[in-house]
């Protein structure tokens, strides 16, 4: 599913990875944008690309967007799910 | 974070911001890939220097330069996207920047370069730095490419937002480095000729939480739209501390969004479609890896092919070197001392300069173009199956050039155990010492087989391989135990490469390996020339004959006669030196040890003496076998012959294939190289991690000769 986008609603990641996702704009409340699938994935964050292991991706919990944009806070696309998960 | 908090009288604090004594210092600031190393070089040019952060491995560079006719520190921090203190690059940094460590001066002003392609993301770490009271210069760096993908940034706004000055630049074509340089100037003026002026001409309280609860605090009625209604104070301090979500991650974000869009007008969508298009294919898991292995397989070429000119110079140049001393000395220990210890020592440390240049120089351009992030992206999913990142590939592969530069590159990996792991094992690869000791390998068996040559080769190299994979799979899975850090990699937006910035990076490597290896080298090869030469054994009878009878048949006429039998006389006696000395006796003591490998006590002799630098091993043969050292460099296949006749006391040989392999795999898997050692030391900040790299590689060669050994020995095809 190339260009798909998401909001950030949850983070479960050790403190070391949290923290390094944080700072590098995987947080909540942030529109993260999935550009290659797979392990590992990349998502494109705050105009940056983050080149993610799907582990970690998993514990990333979003909400999609429409493909308008991610406006529209309530998503079209189902419940919420993980990056990295099939789901 | 008590720097949160809006009580901390900032403007009322002018001491300390100004060292009284000393220069100033200037730290320099901002996420990787903002082009920090580009505007440092910039800055200082060649007079920096890199050292360690004392009592860490963290390194930083600094600079002295002269700014408005003072001497100031430039300090160069590592790359960072946040202050949060959660890896040892960030703490270092925090504490650099707070003035917390012990001999290092608090920076007078801080200069934070900000990425102006990625703005909001590099505002975060703003955001921090803005809170230290720190006086703050932005430099707004890279506005040429923001230009080109249409992102407009309006300084003065920026400059309002964040209360300090904001100049754009172009590091690398050094467009506005000279205002920077005069706004530094001026800061520093200030900031000495008045210290109690600086602080609220430059460090303005921003937006984050001191907003909230005094707004009466702000200079400016511009930055309130930040956060104020988000989180109490007692909140945000209560959360900062367990760090999870609904926090001041988020708080901060949304400030820099707020800020990113008030201060930016464009189109920043089109921004790295490019890059992305690009990386279809160098992220690819086939392609990807293709493309990568491609690349690093020119490189090795690279090394291997413009290496060896520079080293041949080195050697000669050192060749000559002793030379010239051995004629200007007169003959007697401290002749031996200055040829053999000093200049051999010398000569046996910068030879290895040359690969090291070109790796970093290289490595440094692929770094700077951006292509070393999808490396390690595509190497990833493989490494971690043996419990390394993808990180640990580059340096893993360049061991096979040499694990010097191969250690010295290990610091790209962020995890401790994991740069740990890949420092004990890059040894293991098959550097380009070992290849002599393959050659004459594989001369002894299969002289005339080119073939089984090439497989003992490829045998050789895959051991090499096989063992540090399987070594770093054990180690992940014992003494350093963990799962590897997941990957978390920035993919930044292809650039074309400096080749001044790399040049300065392999100019750095290699002064630092000077530096820092070279003392403990040097002294390694004297005490070993010691060995090799105490204590002194008078000439055994036959060659004090041999001399006389050359001078009896000089008189006689015949000089060509004469001087072969004073060069056998040479070769004798050095022989019969070598067998005496402390050297030759560990040969002989150790000789029980290692019969079980196939081994008599000349090739203990030749372990000993090659436990500096591994391929000593050929020439220390040719000495023990009575060749002489010069007829096998000129003549490799006289030292073969004199090998393949050489015989046990039981009058079988003593090269016999089981003896041959063994020897091989020893010299395989065996430390045998001081200065990875002292690499090794220098990386590790502790002795304690080359004495178990030496002590677990030397039992690792030990027991896999053993077994190649007796299992060719049993089967019959020894």
């Amino acid at each position: 599913m190339p260009m798909q986008c998401a909001t950030v609603v949850q983070v479960d990641a050790e403190e070391q990875a949290h923290n390094q996702l944080m700072a590098m704009g995987v947080c909540v409340g942030r529109r993260v944008e999935l550009i290659k699938a797979g392990d590992p994935l990349i998502l494109r964050v705050l105009g940056s690309r983050i080149g993610l292991s799907s582990r970690l991706a998993a514990g990333v919990w979003v909400t999609t967007c429409g493909s308008d944009g991610c406006e529209t806070a309530a998503a079209p696309g189902g419940p919420e799910s993980s990056c990295g998960g099939e789901s | 974070m008590t720097t949160l908090s809006p009580q901390t009288p900032q403007a009322q604090e002018p001491a300390g911001r100004v060292a009284p004594s000393g220069p100033a210092c200037i730290a320099l600031l901002g996420n990787p890939n903002a082009g920090k190393t580009t505007l440092f070089n910039a800055l200082t040019g060649l007079r920096a220097k890199t050292a360690n952060f004392p009592g860490t491995t963290v390194e930083h560079r600094a600079g002295r330069v002269m700014m408005g006719g003072q001497v100031v520190q430039l300090l160069d921090l590592p790359g960072l996207y946040s202050l949060a203190a959660a890896t040892p690059d960030e703490r270092v940094a925090r504490d650099a920047l707070l003035g917390h460590i012990p001999g290092m001066a608090k920076p007078t002003l801080a200069v934070l370069i900000l990425d102006a392609t990625n703005l909001e993301r590099n505002l975060y770490l703003a955001s921090q730095v803005l809170e230290l009271e720190i006086p703050t210069i932005v430099a707004l760096n890279m506005t040429d490419l923001a230009k080109r993908d249409g992102i407009r940034i309006h300084t003065r706004e920026l400059s309002g937002e964040l209360g300090c000055p904001v100049i754009p630049i172009v590091a690398r074509k050094g467009t506005g480095i000279e205002r920077l340089r005069r706004l530094i100037e001026q800061t520093l003026e200030t900031a000495v000729g008045s210290a109690a002026a600086a602080p609220s001409d430059l460090h303005a309280p921003i937006g984050i939480p001191v907003v909230t609860a005094t707004p009466a605090m702000l200079p400016t009625p511009a930055t309130p739209t930040a956060l104020p209604q988000i989180l109490p104070p007692a909140e945000i301090a209560a959360d900062d501390a367990c760090g999870c979500s609904g926090c001041p991650f988020q708080a901060r974000y949304e400030w820099a969004e707020g800020v990113g869009a008030r201060c930016s007008s464009g189109r920043p969508e089109t921004h790295g479609r490019r890059t992305e298009k690009i990386d279809q294919f160098l992220t690819h898991p086939v392609i990807g890896v293709g493309a990568f292995l491609a690349v690093m397989f020119q490189v090795f070429c690279l090394i291997f092919w413009i290496a060896q000119y520079p080293m041949d110079w080195i050697d000669m140049l050192f060749a000559g070197a002793g030379s010239l001393l051995s004629s200007a000395l007169p003959d007697g220990d401290l002749r031996s001392l200055l040829v053999e210890g000093v200049v051999g020592g010398v000569g046996g440390m910068l030879v290895f300069l040359p690969q090291i240049c070109i790796l970093f120089f290289f490595l440094a351009l692929l770094e700077d173009t951006g292509y070393l992030a999808r490396a390690a992206f595509v190497m990833d999913r493989l490494m971690r199956r043996v419990g390394l990142p993808g990180k640990a590939f580059v340096p893993l592969l360049s061991a096979h050039a040499c694990a010097i530069p191969a250690i010295m590159s290990t610091r790209v990996i962020e995890d401790r155990r994991d740069r740990l792991v890949t420092i004990l094992v890059a040894p293991l690869m098959t550097c380009a010492a070992r290849i002599p000791v393959y050659a004459m390998v594989t001369a002894l068996l299969f002289s005339h087989r080119p073939m089984m040559a090439g497989l003992v080769f490829t045998g050789a190299y895959s051991l090499g391989i096989v063992a540090a994979l399987v070594m770093a799979f054990v180690f992940k899975h014992t003494i350093l135990r963990g799962e590897s850090q997941p990957l978390v990699l920035e993919l930044p937006s292809y650039k074309l490469p400096s080749l001044r910035n790399a040049a300065i990076m392999a100019a750095d490597r290699a002064l630092v390996f000077v530096k820092k290896a070279g003392t403990v080298i040097l002294m390694i090869s004297i005490g070993l020339w010691f060995l090799a030469t105490f204590p002194k054994s008078e000439a055994p009878a036959s060659v004090v004959a041999l001399e006389q009878q050359a001078l009896v048949v000089a008189a006689d006429g015949d000089v060509a006669q004469s001087e072969a039998m004073l060069a056998q006389a040479d070769t004798d006696r050095a022989h019969h030196a070598l067998a005496n000395s402390f050297a030759g006796r560990l040969g002989r003591a150790i000789e029980p040890v290692i019969r079980p490998l196939g081994f008599d006590w000349q090739i203990g002799v030749g372990i000993v003496s090659s436990f500096a630098a591994r391929e000593v091993i050929v020439s220390t043969l040719a000495i023990v076998y009575g060749v002489g050292a010069d007829t096998a460099d000129d003549n490799p296949d006289s030292l073969y012959d004199t090998m393949r006749k050489a015989q046990r006391s039981d009058g079988g040989p003593v090269f016999t294939t089981a003896t041959c392999m063994s020897l091989l795999v020893f010299y395989v898997l065996a430390m045998q190289c001081l200065p990875t050692q002292a690499v090794t030391r220098r990386e590790t900040n502790s002795w304690k991690w080359p004495a178990f790299q030496l002590a677990y590689m030397t039992v690792l060669a030990y027991t896999a000769s053993l077994v190649t050994y007796q299992a060719i020995t049993l089967s019959g095809l020894g």
